[in-house]
């Protein structure tokens, strides 16, 4: 009898546990800006809950939900953690950005979930024999290798099933990325 | 048996009436917005903007990520009008404003909360974020659609924009 309630208690404790842990996604670096952080937390949360792969669900969403509108008079030159956070939160508040404020975001939400992520500032072939123009983009280490993110391209210049840039790898992202 | 069924009709016509209400089809009028006296719709051109509102006070332009040519901003106090390049023109995007005389076709002005907003415009809007979108129907799946939209502080207009029909790229 004593067995079998010790066996009920630690299965109700072990529950509880699990209920109250913070899942993967939600496991990595936090900005510092708790405003920024807690609509980072809610978006991962609606966008990750349930999803058997959670880095694709926020890559797709930031395909999908994100417009471009380009705010030229507002270009940010270098990143900083305090213009990527600031323009994350616009981008997120807003739904609207240039390559800019996507990189921000992406950097942000990937960084939250735990990503080794740094905003790339390089170059990339606008369209099929376009120019070549200034981009931003993420990239991030996982086991030793770069992985690149760049939403912006997939959604305008992609395949279509928004895996162009999708943990791309150098080889991969250099016909149509360049960066030092 | 007559009590039920004038209570059914009564229902039906409150139902109907909902459903009508819910999502009255907007026309592209209904997304204007008024400026002053300038009212910009999604078939305003620039030309049509310089006319009205003169030489902006700021300019910008940058070489587009996702159009051949520049974006560009033109803004005018605080209303900031956002082109994007079709060849040799520059053609409307989205008109942003967020302090001044301005109220959309509807009169939805700053500080409308989110039932005065419903009340004029319906409940056939999506909220992203801090936007309240009223969106067109596209012409094309190659065009992003023309859209009224509201950016909402604590539930309340702190912004009001305006998207043009566009191509998505």
């Amino acid at each position: 009898m004593k067995k079998r309630i010790l066996s009920l208690l630690l299965t109700a404790l072990l529950l509880f546990t699990a209920c109250q842990s913070k899942p993967d996604y939600l496991g990595g670096e936090l900005t510092g800006d708790a405003a920024l952080d807690e609509s980072v937390k809610a978006l991962l949360t609606e966008v990750c809950d349930g999803s058997s792969d959670p880095l694709a669900a926020v890559y797709d969403w930031l395909c999908s939900e994100l417009k471009y509108r380009a705010n030229p008079g507002e270009s940010v030159g270098i990143f900083t953690d305090e213009n990527t956070i600031s323009l994350a939160q616009e981008t997120l508040d807003k739904r609207r950005c240039d390559c800019d404020g996507e990189a921000a975001l992406t950097a942000v939400l990937l960084r939250r979930m735990g990503y080794d992520a740094e905003i790339v500032q390089g170059q990339f072939l606008r369209g099929e024999g376009g120019q070549w123009v200034d981009h931003a983009w993420v990239r991030c280490t996982i086991d030793g290798v770069f992985y690149h993110f760049d939403p912006l391209y997939d959604a305008h210049f992609g395949s279509g099933d928004l895996t162009s840039c999708f943990m791309a790898t150098d080889a991969e992202m250099q016909a149509t990325h360049s960066w030092e | 048996m007559k009590k039920l069924a004038v209570f059914l009709l009564i229902l039906t016509l409150a139902l109907t009436l909902f459903a009508c209400v819910g999502s009255a089809a907007l026309t592209e009028n209904d997304l204007a917005i008024r400026i002053g006296s300038f009212t910009v719709t999604p078939k305003t051109t620039m030309d049509d903007v310089r006319a009205a509102l003169g030489e902006a006070d700021e300019y910008a332009e940058a070489i587009s990520c996702v159009y051949e040519g520049m974006d560009k901003t033109f803004t005018y106090g605080d209303v900031t009008f956002y082109t994007y390049p079709d060849g040799e023109t520059d053609r409307l995007m989205e008109v942003y404003c967020t302090v001044g005389d301005v109220a959309t076709a509807k009169g939805v002005t700053f500080g409308a909360t989110v039932a005065q907003i419903e009340a004029a415009y319906g409940t056939g809007y999506t909220r992203s974020g801090k936007l309240l979108t009223y969106a067109l129907p596209a012409s094309s799946e190659d065009m992003e659609p023309a859209s009224l939209y509201f950016v909402l502080e604590n539930d309340c207009v702190a912004a009001i924009a305006m998207t043009a029909e566009h191509r998505a790229e």
